[in-house]
């Protein structure tokens, strides 16, 4: 948004990496997509699943953070960067926060194992 | 004169560490206070299988958790809309009467850091990453657990919980606030100018070591945990290691600003919603995940027995109605 309002060009020292983010959301897909699998053959231990989906999540957004955290400390800003038609729209999740506690909040109050 | 107000570092007010340093001391008492509790108890609950209700009503933790919430978005907004009309203000009061200068970015409103990353974004960044970290490895084990038919940290916590319903509630607010204070951030209007922005002065490494000194103090707490769990009385110890866990998360953030806001110009909260800016994404799933904690552990009701599953009674399936003492008084 602030480069459209500035007509500031790209920052010469944002590099063109691995597409990290496209990685991680394949192999968080794959993985929803085995444990979905394994439950549909076998629906005992679904707590077991559900879990392991979670800490799939999170261990890929660990990883991309790590990444970011790294590219700060060698001074290459916005390591993590979204397409640009992703970009306005990402904006959006920070209207979604109190969403998404609330949400949140209910969901795991049903989830009782 | 706006650009003045831009280029200088904000005032550091001497009585605001004091009063946060002071929170966390009382949260750490707290701290001790619950744990002995806990740990000295006869018994916190049954250690066949955790209670799920307990003697504060349901709406007091939902109607508490998302006010507090709001109330922790509105303590970190307000200010900003308030410093952000005064600037504007001044602004307006040219000479000419023409707004010559739109009001400066402030720095609540600016992505501190964006496009110069810094000693603080690192250390935020590295803070994140290691909170992600933590919250991978609790999801893991809570799954190890379930494979291995052990007890999962949630049923630690839930006994904690009906031991001590009204510190858990104060407990829970005061996560909820947080949450809502550090992850529930506006970009705001944005008006970026050609003025250049200040240098940022924090050096990155003693702000390095002093969240590492943090993380690693909540990590080797996680481990000694573990082996209390194991050698310890059943339920008891684990109960009073997930509560001392869940606030002690607290005492070290609050005990941590106290000394960042003490020692820098800018509060450490800034960075973490700058960083909240930066990534909303991440801010949105961590918020939603630590609402899905709060719901988890501080929010349960008793199910209505018998419980009925696909139009057939089946009470035998739930643990909470074999257990209760009268299944069929439940609400």
């Amino acid at each position: 948004v602030a480069e459209h309002q500035t007509g500031q060009k790209p920052d010469p020292r944002v590099q063109k990496g691995w597409p990290l983010g496209w990685f991680g959301l394949v192999a968080v897909l794959v993985s929803w997509a085995v444990l979905y699998l394994h439950w549909s053959q076998d629906h005992q231990l679904v707590e077991f699943r559900f879990f392991v989906g979670i800490a799939a999540l999170f261990a890929v957004l660990s990883t991309l953070s790590a990444h970011a955290t790294i590219d700060a400390a060698l001074g290459r800003p916005d390591a993590l960067r979204l397409p640009r038609w992703a970009k306005d729209f990402q904006n959006y999740f920070q209207l979604l926060a109190p969403v998404g506690f609330t949400a949140g909040l209910i969901f795991a109050h049903f989830f009782w194992h | 004169m706006a650009g003045q107000e831009s280029t200088n570092p904000p005032r550091r007010s001497n009585v605001t560490p004091i009063l946060i340093g002071a929170f966390g001391v009382a949260l750490l008492v707290l701290l001790v206070y619950v744990g002995d509790q806990v740990w000295t108890a006869n018994q916190v609950c049954s250690s066949r299988f955790p209670p799920r209700a307990t003697r504060l009503d349901d709406y007091w933790v939902v109607f508490a958790t998302i006010l507090a919430f709001v109330l922790g978005h509105a303590s970190a907004r307000v200010p900003v809309l308030r410093r952000h009309r005064a600037v504007t203000d001044r602004a307006a009061t040219d000479e000419t009467g023409v707004l010559h200068s739109p009001a400066q970015p402030l720095d609540d409103e600016v992505e501190l850091g964006d496009g110069h990353p810094t000693g603080p974004v690192v250390a935020v960044n590295f803070a994140a990453t290691t909170f992600l970290m933590i919250v991978t490895f609790a999801v893991g084990w809570e799954a190890y657990s379930f494979k291995t038919l052990q007890w999962p940290i949630t049923y630690f916590a839930r006994c904690a919980t009906f031991f001590g319903p009204e510190i858990s509630l104060g407990v829970a607010v005061i996560w909820a606030f947080v949450i809502g204070r550090l992850l529930w951030v506006f970009t705001g209007p944005i008006r970026i100018t050609n003025v250049p922005r200040p240098p940022l002065p924090l050096p990155f490494w003693p702000t390095s070591i002093k969240l590492l000194v943090v993380t690693g103090t909540i990590v080797i707490v996680v481990f000694l945990g573990r082996h209390f769990l194991e050698v310890g009385r059943f339920p008891n110890v684990g109960s009073a290691f997930a509560s001392a866990l869940f606030i002690g998360v607290v005492v070290a953030f609050t005990l941590f600003s106290a000394f960042f806001n003490a020692l820098n110009p800018r509060p450490i909260g800034s960075w973490i919603q700058a960083w909240a800016r930066r990534f909303p994404i991440l801010a949105f799933l961590l918020a939603t995940v630590l609402g899905m904690l709060v719901g988890h552990v501080y929010w349960s009701t008793q199910p209505l027995c018998p419980v009925v599953v696909a139009g057939q009674a089946s009470s035998s399936e739930d643990l909470d109605c074999r257990l209760a003492p009268t299944p069929s008084a439940s609400p």
